[in-house]
């Protein structure tokens, strides 16, 4: 039981904070696409 | 030994297969259509030919470099800050007249240009015939025939540009125009010299003069010196007095005489018998009065086929799921002694999350099939320009619908697609429209509530939703327009690109890639949602009924904010709530919150006989969809016992819990109301302004509660 408790919390855990860094990702992307040369993105779209 | 690195620039007039040509060159998947505009950011893709690293840059399609729309600034403002190596200019071959005028502006610019003569193989289908070695001793570059449809002349494109790096001596021509003009231009590059030599040392000099002229300074980051601008005005009044023209006139003409004579040196037209098919599709779908029902119509057929066809991968998908995939991993976890809370979490938060979401993916893909195909024959392009008329009416262009039917797909490059409108009010206006086409997320929930309520009328009811959201967003745009914007249409320039068939492979190719984001969004972002939606429904830990969760709390205290609309219960507000994240997620959360509440002890399953199954499933769905393509087109009658499915768990529990009018108010508040959380960053990035985001939010939210208000009400007059 113990153990089904530590892996759900790590589960979830993981959940959450994926869900918070592809937030934090859609703001940035979103930077990026407001600058057409992405010369102030950290992140470029690159193929 | 370290490879040298060569940067390359793609530049061309919209719609000459410039993007095309980069996947052809680099294998990229990067997002391509038959008509204007797709690409409208710059894109880059990396590779190794020979000994060298190529660095492909995809310009936006651009007429010329005059700096007036957003996309000539991003080409020009590249090509002049980051001076590429090489520049490959990718030209029309069936319409080289109109393509030479960026070339020769790119030979202003200096830089050192390689032609693609692209569409090559079409050219010599209609009977035209380039000196493309002539071209290049006229204009001092390389010039290649390539078809990137067909991969052809690439690798001799790819030499090309390696050659042109390679010389020492970068081979630039000065296309001259008429001698008076000439004098007066030298004479103005002396006065820089001697005035701001400064301006020389950071623009191509020729650019530069002839952009002083035309008033076209925007690209210059420094302000030009007083007595400069005295002078450039000065000799644009004296051109005007020799010339009885404007200078920008007199520029352009001089240009078009160079390429006229280009023109008729390198291009020999032969007589070709072939009927025009463009020219006679245009008849029929740009009918003055048959124009707009022909586009429902495809419409129309677009649903009908997308539905027909996906309907039995999504039965075979649901059966295998509900009757194979989760029976067994619950067995697996009883064998394994898991208590009852993590066979929980396994069955609601991951199966009842994920796996009612990925069942539609069929239709998500059959939808992408044919939108590819629309995009790719050209037709696009003719929905754009029937719906001007419209759109004049609200005082947009047509050129606000290209991002609308981008939306279809998703509505978060949609907004992006916005910053080709010049005008902001425009451009605040359709931005404000966009979260009110139906996203391909949103018809993932339409597929999943119309196969339990509508099964008669899938199309109709989808083709309904769709049609709503336009209208709304016409209704929405005609108010704001009448009381707060007062915007002006402009003259909707458009050039229609020839109607071509789509190989199999561009169809089946976009639709993956499409079809692949999905999935994989499914596989992170929705999980994730998915399992932390599962833990807030079981919030505090040890809680025994989901509705005193936390996210049972929080949705209760919403919930008769939709008790007008016929779906006030909890359930269906928590649903909603989480559609914010993303609009599939509302079938994620129904997973969790229904699939609880009904599931039962499963009989024991047979992973071999399982196995089976599924692949004999499998047989009997291609089987299925063959038929339904045939029975389409009348040529097989499908028995109305096909019809006929087994609920599984969720649908079960939803059918419980919803009427058809609250399942089909449902689909309208869900149609209408916020927009998702990428495209509420989008909006704010784009407008630059949380007061217009939040415009945006409120307006859709409203628009949602009055509409569904409206059709639930008539709903029920109706059918009492």
């Amino acid at each position: 039981m113990l153990l089904e408790y530590i892996l759900i919390g790590l589960i979830v855990g993981v959940a959450f904070y994926y869900l918070i860094r592809k937030i934090r990702k859609e703001i940035k992307k979103g930077q990026c696409a407001s600058c057409p040369l992405y010369d102030k993105c950290d992140s470029k779209e690159k193929v | 030994m370290s490879s040298k690195v060569i940067k390359v620039a793609v530049a061309g007039n919209p719609n000459t297969g410039k993007t095309t040509l980069i996947n052809a060159i680099a294998g990229t998947n990067l997002h391509v259509g038959n008509w204007p505009g797709v690409t409208i950011e710059k894109k880059e893709a990396k590779f190794r030919y020979k000994d060298y690293e190529i660095h492909l840059i995809d310009l936006p399609g651009t007429y010329s470099l005059s700096n007036n729309s957003a996309e000539e600034k991003i080409a020009v403002e590249f090509l002049i800050k980051e001076k590429p190596d090489v520049v490959i200019d990718v030209v029309d071959s069936t319409n080289l007249e109109r393509n030479l005028y960026l070339t020769v502006q790119l030979l202003e610019l200096e830089l050192p240009v390689v032609i693609a003569l692209n569409m090559w193989d079409e050219a010599v289908a209609k009977g035209i015939e380039i000196d493309y070695k002539k071209l290049e001793k006229l204009l001092c570059v390389r010039a290649v025939p390539t078809s990137a449809v067909k991969g052809e002349g690439i690798n001799q494109l790819l030499d090309a540009v390696i050659e042109i790096f390679n010389r020492k001596e970068k081979p630039v021509c000065v296309l001259h125009f008429e001698d008076p003009l000439e004098e007066e231009i030298k004479k103005i590059l002396r006065q820089i010299e001697e005035i701001q030599p400064v301006l020389l040392d950071l623009y191509p000099k020729r650019y530069l003069v002839l952009s002083l002229i035309e008033g076209n300074e925007s690209f210059i980051d420094i302000p030009v010196n007083e007595k400069l601008q005295q002078i450039i005005q000065q000799f644009r009044q004296n051109i005007k007095k020799l010339y009885h023209r404007d200078p920008v006139t007199l520029i352009v003409e001089e240009r078009y005489s160079i390429i006229i004579s280009i023109y008729e040196q390198v291009v020999k037209k032969h007589p070709v018998k072939s009927v025009d098919i463009t020219f006679l599709l245009d008849k029929v779908f740009l009918h003055k009065v048959l124009g707009l029902p022909i586009f429902f119509v495809l419409m129309w057929l677009l649903f009908e086929f997308t539905f027909e066809l996906s309907s039995p991968y999504v039965d075979w998908l649901d059966s295998v799921l509900s009757s194979f995939v989760a029976p067994a991993v619950s067995q697996f976890l009883s064998s394994m002694g898991a208590s009852e809370w993590f066979r929980s979490f396994v069955s609601e938060g991951i199966i009842g999350g994920v796996g009612f979401v990925l069942v539609f993916v069929p239709v998500l893909f059959f939808l992408y099939v044919f939108m590819a195909f629309l995009e790719g024959s050209g037709y696009m392009a003719r929905a754009a320009f029937l719906m001007d008329r419209f759109m004049s009416f609200l005082g947009l262009s047509g050129k606000s619908f290209i991002p609308m039917i981008i939306g279809f797909g998703c509505n978060v490059p949609a907004v992006y697609a916005t910053r080709t409108l010049e005008n902001p009010k425009e451009k605040i206006l359709t931005v404000l429209m966009i979260p009110f086409m139906s996203c391909g997320a949103r018809l993932t929930v339409y597929a999943f509530f119309v196969t339990i309520f509508f099964t008669q009328h899938k199309t109709a009811v989808i083709m309904f939703l769709y049609l709503l959201g336009i209208a709304v967003a016409v209704v929405v745009a005609f108010i704001l327009q009448k009381f707060f914007f007062k915007t002006k249409s402009y003259p909707f320039v458009l050039e229609l690109p020839p109607y071509r068939l789509p190989t199999f492979r561009f169809v089946m190719k976009n639709a993956w890639i499409k079809t692949r984001a999905f999935l994989y969004e499914a596989g992170t972002f929705i999980l994730a949602t998915s399992i932390v939606i599962w833990f807030l429904l079981h919030f505090p830990i040890g809680v025994k009924k989901t509705e005193d969760s936390v996210f049972g709390h929080i949705s209760k205290v919403i919930a008769p904010v939709f008790e007008p609309l016929g779906f006030g219960n909890w359930q269906a507000a928590g649903a909603l709530m989480s559609g914010f994240v993303a609009k599939e997620v509302v079938i994620a959360t129904m997973g969790n919150i229904y699939v609880g509440d009904v599931i039962e002890e499963e009989e024991k399953v047979n992973i071999k006989e399982g196995l089976i199954e599924v692949g004999k499933g499998f047989v009997d769905a291609n089987i299925q969809a063959g038929e339904k393509l045939l029975s389409i087109f009348g040529l097989v009658k499908t028995t109305e016992e096909e019809e006929e499915k087994p609920d599984t768990s969720l649908m079960e529990a939803v059918r419980n819990a919803f009427t058809p009018l609250t399942a089909f108010s449902f689909l309208v508040f869900l149609l209408l109301y916020t927009p998702c959380m990428a495209t509420v960053f989008a909006i704010k990035q784009e407008l630059n302004s949380w007061k217009w985001t939040g415009v945006s939010i409120g307006l859709s939210f409203s628009s949602a509660w009055i509409v569904t208000f409206l059709v639930y009400n008539i709903g029920k007059i109706f059918l009492v």
